[in-house]
């Protein structure tokens, strides 16, 4: 005499998806978040930046290759975000759902062009050592609720009932495998790096001198030699460089990708893209492929790491102020895309 | 069904109307009584029931009261509002008019309605508890899921005081009130914030104060003091002292900016280090809070953090309305609940059968491609790379063997019960191998579905939706609902579901 129960829904009543943390996700948050000053806020990069590494990865390893695009720096935002596709999946890190409730800053609805196509609410147990996926909602579906229902205007945050949520992840993966986004897709991949600003002293945050790069306790070493000549430059010259993680967490590498920058007559730029491995490593792995391409995907030029490479780059090229390229690095089956202005 | 059988009055109400029932409306009335089953079918407790811990028994009496209001009334059961509140205007009638024994059985009737959510409700609070917590919703079960469905119960005039009504027409007061039943005396239907009877049960069952105790006893149980605090934010902190307040931010702006440097494995937080807490004493200082030595601090701390261990703490009442812009007004959020809504059917009598011929390959097409992607990342992995030969052997252990993963570490060689759960994580294998039998499925549904000129490709949305849960919901019936069940099973549990026998089938090839 049991009723029609559903079954899927039995299911998940009682178990959450859960996704376990390893050690390299919780260096790569302290490392993340060691830049923010104020002590709310970078506890919460901190938690973004698990949740974000734990749901990467958990999409990556049930997708086919290629199809995830890691943007751990959006960590330092308020939500963090990477992109699936064509969808731009923002991350919403919380540390408990016990009143039910997820809130959004109020101030992400005011530039609807900003909005994620899907919001995952992620429940990071710092503790434990793992997270859990508590729901899905698409922006649509975040838009007509916010919109049937006013929220106090005292309200710093909208919040949204947990039970708008899909409490099913799959659901979020079939989505995107097999529907066409039906807004514009979101191109803020990684923020575009703007070098004209380079010269104004104005950086992202992301893009950092080299001594902050080999600091001690970062433990990212550049291979020694390389560095000393490295930061001998010529006084013109602006050397950036970024932190690149890529690989599945468990077999995950860091690197760091070195432009160097130099001003040419008639408004042109010289510029010379490197890669570097991290820590105690002194040669990168084989078959890490760097490749320059313009803002459509052509592929201009591309290198790929030998069995012993210390690093490898790229012919330097010249470009106009104002022109737009992209570095993808990819190795295995992951690639992060770097966009730049020059 | 030994409810309430041989009671006189009961018999010849039924029968009578049995009578005069034609067949058109038995039909008719056959339908809705499947419709209506929530108010003849009791969820009630049942500890033997090892895996869930309850039952659900159709209780006769409710099921004939039932049809005879269908075939006195015109009262169409898909306007479920009205027919709740006839019920509800039965049981709680206060004139006479309406006998004891229709007020009692009406009320049966809405005991049933309000067993399942009650049920619900301690499965979605051991949900939202999600990690740290040591409980399972089957200990909440006792507190609230105490009807036996075996009395029939009226209310006094006053509303507040149970009476069980005996065979003889006689009352007596029910020495252990139903807590179903101080559900439907406190619920007011016509109630302002219009909250339906569900949410009332939710609400009901999560401000009981039995589970409000147990909750704060065990919900945060395996959370350390000092993750407690750094997981409180200035919503909770809301209730304490202004003292507290600045102990815990002071705690933060020391405590979590070292923890995050902290090499991570040792799993639960360290107390706070004598450095810690000289540098928290000097921060509050600086507010003008002043404790004496570090030990105080420490023992200060570990009061907030048992305040903080208090359920109500967490989940705010407030937030229970919403506003509503339409009718420029606050009202109760209507989805604490959400009704299931059993429309997932596939209707292509052709796409049920293609389903069943597929399930079977693209099952096994999905344990083998799992667990040999999981075994190359274990080899590639930095941590785990020596472990990955022992993955095989550690399934079949798991599976063949019955042994849980705390008897498999020592025999693997392995340090703790949490690196071999790492390594061989037979639930991650379980959800990926559904995830991927779902897609692969669904890809071959919406193919088939394509040529049969049911869809484009890519789908709409809508119709996308109605696929992935049919198509869920058949994959878990056949599969994954028996092979999730039989891994949380507790002790002597064997794996006898067609996901385990593939699985095996699978695992013994690759030796």
């Amino acid at each position: 005499m049991f009723t029609n129960q559903n079954p899927t829904k039995d299911l998940k009543f009682t178990v959450s998806e859960v996704i376990t943390l390893e050690c390299e996700d919780f260096e790569q948050a302290m490392v993340l978040s060691n830049p923010i000053i104020e002590e709310e806020k970078q506890w919460q990069t901190y938690l973004n930046a698990l949740a974000l590494l734990g749901l990467e990865r958990w999409f990556t390893e049930r997708l086919s290759p290629g199809k995830i695009h890691h943007n751990l720096d959006s960590s330092q935002e308020e939500i963090g975000h990477f992109q699936f596709g064509k969808f731009k999946i923002g991350i919403i890190a919380v540390e408990h759902v016990l009143n039910e409730f997820i809130s959004f800053p109020q101030e992400i609805f005011l530039k609807p062009k900003h909005l994620a196509d899907f919001y995952i609410v992620a429940e990071v147990m710092e503790e434990e050592e793992e997270m859990l996926f508590r729901g899905s909602i698409s922006q649509e579906k975040l838009l007509r609720f916010t919109d049937n229902y006013r929220f106090k205007s005292s309200e710093i945050d909208y919040l949204i009932p947990l039970d708008e949520f899909d409490i099913e992840p799959n659901h979020l993966l079939f989505y995107c495998n097999f529907l066409q986004p039906n807004i514009q897709p979101n191109i803020l991949r990684n923020n575009c790096a703007k070098i004209s600003d380079w010269f104004q002293n104005i950086f992202e945050s992301a893009w950092q001198p080299l001594e902050a790069l080999v600091s001690p306790e970062l433990n990212l070493a550049l291979g020694t030699r390389c560095v000393s000549e490295e930061i001998s430059c010529v006084s013109e010259e602006i050397k950036r460089g970024k932190l690149i993680n890529l690989g599945m967490q468990l077999n995950s590498r860091r690197f760091i990708m070195l432009v160097t920058v130099t001003p040419e007559p008639d408004e042109k730029r010289r510029i010379l893209v490197q890669l570097h491995p991290t820590g105690k490593d002194e040669y990168l792995p084989p078959s890490v492929q760097l490749t320059l391409q313009s803002k459509a995907g052509k592929i201009f030029q591309e290198v790929t790491s030998r069995s012993h490479d210390n690093y490898i780059q790229l012919y330097p090229f010249k470009g106009k102020s104002g022109k737009k390229f992209t570095i993808e690095v990819s190795w295995n089956d992951t690639r992060i895309r770097e966009e730049f202005e020059i | 069904m030994p409810d309430f059988q041989g009671r006189g009055v009961i018999a010849s109400y039924s029968h009578q109307n049995r009578q005069t029932s034609t067949s058109m409306s038995l039909n008719r009335n056959a339908v809705f009584m499947g419709v209506l089953s929530r108010y003849w079918k009791m969820f009630r407790i049942h500890p033997a029931s090892e895996k869930v811990g309850y039952q659900t028994d159709g209780i006769t009496l409710a099921h004939e009261f039932l049809e005879q209001l269908l075939l006195k009334s015109e009262h169409s059961p898909s306007c479920k509002e009205s027919f709740e509140t006839l019920l509800l205007s039965y049981f709680k009638a206060q004139n006479i008019q309406i006998d004891l024994q229709t007020r009692a059985l009406a009320g049966l009737c809405l005991r049933c309605a309000v067993s399942e959510p009650i049920l619900r409700a301690c499965q979605r609070i051991e949900r939202l508890f999600g990690g740290g917590h040591s409980f399972k919703y089957r200990d909440l079960l006792p507190f609230v899921l105490n009807d036996d469905g075996q009395h029939l119960i009226i209310l006094d005039d006053n509303q507040k005081t149970q009476f069980i009504l005996q065979e003889d027409g006689s009352l007596k007061p029910n020495t252990f009130p139903f807590f179903s039943v101080e559900i439907l005396q406190s619920f007011q239907a016509d109630h302002p914030t219009k909250m339906s009877l569900k949410n009332w049960v939710y609400f009901k069952t999560k401000q009981h104060p039995d589970i409000k105790k147990f909750l704060s006893d065990y919900g945060f149980k395996k959370i350390s003091d000092w993750a407690l605090l750094n997981r409180t934010r200035s919503k909770q902190l809301e209730p304490l002292s202004t003292r507290d307040r600045l102990l815990v931010e002071a705690f933060h702006q020391v405590y979590r900016r070292d923890r995050r440097q902290q090499s991570k494995g040792a799993k639960k937080c360290p107390d706070p280090s004598s450095e810690q807490l000289q540098e928290i004493l000097s921060r509050l200082q600086k507010h003008e809070v002043i404790i004496s030595s570090e030990e105080q601090l420490f023992k200060d701390l570990k009061q907030v953090a048992k305040q903080l261990r208090q359920y109500e703490v967490w989940s705010n009442r407030e937030c229970l309305e919403v506003y509503n812009k339409d009718k420029n007004q606050y009202e109760i959020r209507s989805d604490l609940q959400q009704e299931y809504k059993p429309k997932i059917e596939i209707e292509h009598q052709e796409i049920v059968e293609f389903l069943h011929q597929k399930l079977r390959a693209i099952l096994s097409q999905a344990i083998q491609k799992e667990v040999q992607h999981k075994i190359q990342q274990l080899k590639k992995s930095r941590k785990y790379a020596e472990k990955a030969s022992q993955f095989i052997p550690g399934l079949q252990l798991y599976y063949n063997q019955g042994m849980s993963l705390k008897e498999i570490a020592p025999v693997l060689g392995m340090t703790s019960w949490d690196q071999t759960r790492r390594i061989l994580n037979p639930g991650e294998l379980l959800s990926k191998i559904r995830t991927m039998t779902v897609q692969n499925l669904l890809e071959e549904v919406l193919k088939k579905a394509q040529e049969m000129g049911l869809t484009s490709i890519p789908p709409k949305p809508d119709y996308l939706n109605t696929i992935i849960q049919a198509i869920e919901a058949f994959a878990d019936q056949e599969v994954f609902q028996n092979a999730s069940e039989e891994m949380r099973t507790g002790k002597n549990r064997s794996f006898k579901s067609i996901y385990a026998e593939y699985l095996r089938a699978y695992l013994s090839q690759l030796i």
